[in-house]
């Protein structure tokens, strides 16, 4: 990894007038784009139905669904009239009389869906203003950093004499330049893994800092629920993904409204995981639906525009930290529920303004880092692309994709085919997940104690290990300190042949790296994820569920045989 | 609307025995161009309308330019023997596009070291250095939509417009499509499967079934011999294939156990012939000296017994199979070694 860009040199902005920028024009022009998106929708949903029968039941379900979201899973983001909205459509689908002639039935029916299709996509539509955006970027560090010069908030934190800016805790890596050659050849699907809420808003940061114009993003709606991370939110360029609405009028409203944005030229970024990783680990199964839409606005691209057709550039990025402030809910619920059901979060640590302001501002006092880094640009096949933008094969020659799309000579829509070649980008974007995914000293660490707490009780099952009290658990300082070498040579291997990344501060002599990595583990979290206990020359942990979720941040290298 | 699947021209590689049947079945619907590495085998059919010991149908076009029936053919069944598939595929790559379709035909593998290389004895096989052609496919070229052809589709029985069906395997429901369209007649079926890598250990795997069934023709043991062969030795392609990747499902149709009881019984399969041959007492050299085409079972028992050893598989007909071949041990006395061995349960990899 290199080292974070001196300051000096900030990144100029790839497109000066922010006029030019893609979002913009999606602002200019988001009445045209939304009724586009609706027809869209609608022409789908029609064809999905196939006859009258299932209309009805596409309408049934959607019903049925929302009625139950409302009376079960109520956010203070949903709007107020939300009942009585669906009540209306309910009482207006229940008063079709069975008797009237089927066309006059339909047409009500097909009405009533655009009209459900028409809200979704005012829910889920951004809000993009230049002015605001610009406000929202300088606040954001700014502010943080002159309430920090007031000692008072935190008397625990001393500052004199620091400089508190985000750019300092945050070092960006990989492919940057590359990446910001073809925000102007094409359009950029940014996909990067997903731990914590803080997520959305240094990647919409991040994005600005390395000089790229916004991106317009799915984020989750829940996140809106906190007024502080709305507000950034919706300035940064974000859309509105609701989880909890699963209804097929919905997702397929929510689908060809990114797909179009994608078509249309909006650099675009969503969490291909779908959640925040409730184990830590590198995200290894994604979400094909979202990320169906890039293929999808390639291929539509190639069908419109033919020849004169832009490309769309999937992009994988890595979020890195030492600390993930929702660690102990997500890691319990995990427990919870492996292997059952999903359930959607909806209070973790993160989930009032207060508690996201504090956690703020220790994170940048305390100097904890932030690493983001950018994966190897891909055509849409996972092809590699040169910095003009065209598609390479193994052997560097240039290829022309659109031919994957035709049939006989001729560009078809397939759902099976494009289904099957989203499959396999999903492959290529976890592979290169892991090769971005970058080692930290704390995971080192938490790794490797880890580990050899599994081996010294080789009995036990994943359960029963967490099951331990923790004042029964003690590592070896000698055996600790000898096993983080062996992982860390271990990882400076892997980095060699690119199937890792490690930071800079893992380079240093052994018990260096560990002080760091001890310094910094999970190191907001009310209980010590691991201390060295000098007197007795042993690791100990508080929090074994805690230490299991840093340590899984290095699975999935084969790293387990060097304990 | 143009038909998406009304190719005008196909394109088959290969101009053995099985390459020009396929030419053939395609040739009732389509232009076929049929490719001949040799100049004087295009020649050769060209003169006589002959090859392979077939007719060959007047809408097949002989060609030696890789180049022009990559530019021509959107769709091309390369049938070549596994030995020489991997060069023929580098040759073919540079002139293939994204838009092609590839379906093989060829029930081998892919090997590294190559199973006829020196010091073969030496090597070990596992899925990183064993591919089926389809990985080879993948990995040599752009193309991502490739299928594989298999089934119980002897090529004398084809050639002489006997019934038959066959299997095409693939992820993409289009190429399963494009490849009943072009080879479906009224004499021949083509069912689909998505599990590619099934189908292909499925073919490849009952290559080494059918040498061992030859030889038990060959011995003269019977009805009763055989059909004990032929179910223990699916039971043993479905515990490697099921190791190497494979769904166990595809063994049970066309590719597996259909392929299994055609190849079995016939002296028109040519790993079925080595095995007989053997068993009448020709050597391995002798067999292989006068052969016209490569029986693909003899290098697939020297990979199939490596990789049993490193997936730890028992592989008891495929082993003794090894031990026949190249090792020197009469027939006979595999037999008896066989009969001795501890089968237990009578299913037991369902």
């Amino acid at each position: 990894m290199a080292e974070g860009r001196p300051e000096k040199l900030k990144y100029e902005p790839v497109i000066a007038d922010h006029r030019q920028w893609p979002i913009a024009w999606l602002t200019r022009h988001k009445e045209e784009f939304l009724k586009e998106a609706e027809e869209q929708s609608f022409s789908d949903l029609i064809k999905m139905a196939g006859d009258s029968e299932g209309l009805r039941a596409l309408l049934e379900q959607a019903i049925y669904l929302e009625h139950i979201r409302i009376k079960r899973h109520p956010w203070k983001v949903d709007p107020e009239d939300d009942q009585e909205y669906w009540d209306r459509i309910e009482k207006e689908f229940l008063a079709l009389n069975p008797l009237n002639p089927e066309a006059e039935q339909n047409e009500k029916i097909q009405g009533l869906i655009r009209d459900i299709i028409r809200r979704y996509l005012h829910e889920i539509a951004g809000e993009f203003r230049y002015g605001t955006y610009k406000l929202a970027r300088k606040l954001l560090p700014h502010t943080f950093a002159t309430l920090l010069n007031r000692k008072q908030l935190d008397p625990g934190t001393r500052i004199v004499g620091r400089s508190l800016h985000l750019k300092e805790k945050i070092q960006f890596v990989g492919h940057i330049e590359h990446l910001r050659k073809l925000v102007t050849k094409g359009t950029v699907v940014l996909l990067p893994t997903h731990s914590s809420n803080l997520d959305s808003i240094l990647i919409g940061w991040g994005i600005d800092e390395i000089g790229l114009p916004p991106f317009h993003y799915g984020a989750g709606l829940n996140l809106f629920n906190v007024r502080l991370i709305a507000y950034f939110m919706n300035r940064l360029g974000a859309y509105k993904v609701d989880r909890r609405k699963k209804n097929k009028i919905y997702l397929k409203t929510l689908k060809d409204y990114s797909m179009l944005t994608i078509e249309k030229g909006v650099h675009s970024l969503f969490f291909p995981g779908g959640t925040r990783s409730r184990d830590n680990r590198v995200e290894s199964k994604l979400k094909l639906g979202l990320l169906s839409t890039a293929v999808e606005a390639q291929r539509k691209q190639f069908e419109d525009k033919g020849t004169r057709s832009s490309k769309v550039f999937i992009v994988p990025a890595s979020i890195n930290y030492h600390v993930v402030l929702e660690a102990p809910t997500l890691i319990e619920e995990y427990l919870k529920r492996e292997g059952k059901q999903r359930y959607i979060i909806e209070k973790d640590e993160l989930s009032s303004s207060y508690r996201l302001f504090t956690f703020i501002i220790k994170f940048l006092t305390r100097g904890s880092q932030v690493a983001l880094s950018f994966g190897k640009p891909m055509d849409v096949f996972g092809h590699d692309v040169d910095e003009e933008g065209r598609s390479l094969d193994k052997n560097g020659n240039v290829i022309d994709i659109d031919g994957y799309f035709k049939s006989n000579g001729v560009i078809t829509e397939d759902e099976q085919r494009e289904s099957r070649y989203t499959q396999k980008l999903a492959e290529k974007i976890t592979d290169q997940f892991y090769r971005i995914n970058i080692a930290f000293s704390s995971h080192l660490i938490a790794f490797v104690a880890f580990e050899l707490i599994r081996r010294m009780n080789g009995d036990l099952d994943l359960f029963e290990l967490l099951r331990i009290p923790p004042k029964e658990i003690k590592v070896p300082y000698r055996e600790f300190r000898e096993k983080v070498a062996a992982v860390r040579e271990a990882l400076l291997a892997l980095k060699e042949e690119g199937r890792i990344d490690v930071a800079p501060h893992l380079l240093g002599p052994v018990e260096e790296v560990i002080r760091h990595g001890l310094q910094n583990v999970g190191v907001f979290h009310s209980k010590r994820v691991l201390k060295y206990n000098k007197k007795k020359l042993e690791i100990v942990s508080e929090d074994l569920k805690l230490l299991y979720f840093y340590h899984n941040r290095l699975e999935g290298y084969g790293l387990e045989r060097y304990i | 609307m143009k038909d998406i699947y009304d190719i005008e021209t196909v394109g088959v590689i290969g101009s053995g025995s099985f390459g020009t049947a396929v030419a053939n079945l395609v040739a009732k619907n389509h232009k076929v161009l049929l490719y001949a590495r040799r100049e004087e085998v295009k020649e050769e059919i060209l003169r006589s309308r002959k090859n392979a010991g077939q007719d060959v149908h007047p809408r097949v076009t002989p060609c030696s330019d890789m180049e022009r029936l990559a530019a021509e053919c959107p769709l091309i069944f390369p049938t070549v023997p596994s030995s020489s598939f991997r060069a023929m595929i580098r040759d073919l790559s540079p002139f293939l596009k994204p838009h092609h379709i590839l379906i093989h035909a060829t029930k081998g593998l892919d090997a590294d070291p190559h199973p006829e290389s020196p010091g073969w004895e030496e090597a070990k096989y596992s899925r990183e250095n064993v591919k089926t052609m389809s990985e080879v496919m993948l990995e040599e070229t752009v193309v991502l939509r490739v299928g594989a052809m298999a089934g119980p589709n002897l090529a004398m029985e084809l050639a002489a417009r006997k019934p038959a069906a066959t299997v095409i395997a693939s992820e993409y429901d289009e190429v399963i499509r494009m490849g009943r369209r072009v080879l479906r007649s009224e004499r021949f079926q083509v069912y689909g499967n998505h599990d590619i890598i099934g189908v292909e250990f499925s073919g490849v795997l009952k290559n080494t079934i059918a040498i061992a069934s030859g030889a038990v023709t060959g011995l003269d043991l019977g009805e009763n011999a055989r059909a004990l062969l032929i179910t223990k030795g699916l039971s043993e392609m479905i515990r490697l294939g099921s190791v190497l990747g494979s769904d166990t499902r595809a063994f049970f149709g066309l590719a597996g156990m259909g392929d299994l009881v055609a190849t079995c019984n016939s002296r028109l399969s040519r790993n079925f012939t080595v095995g007989y041959r053997l068993a009448r007492g020709e050597s391995l050299d002798e067999i292989m000296a006068t052969a016209s085409e490569v029986a693909e079972g003899i290098n697939t028992v020297k990979i199939a017994k490596r990789l049993g050893e490193h997936y730890r598989v028992r592989l008891p007909i495929i082993e003794t199979l090894y031990d026949v071949l190249f090792a020197g041990i009469d027939p006979r006395e595999g037999l008896a070694r066989l009969m001795q061995f501890p089968y237990g349960r009578d299913v037991d990899f369902l």
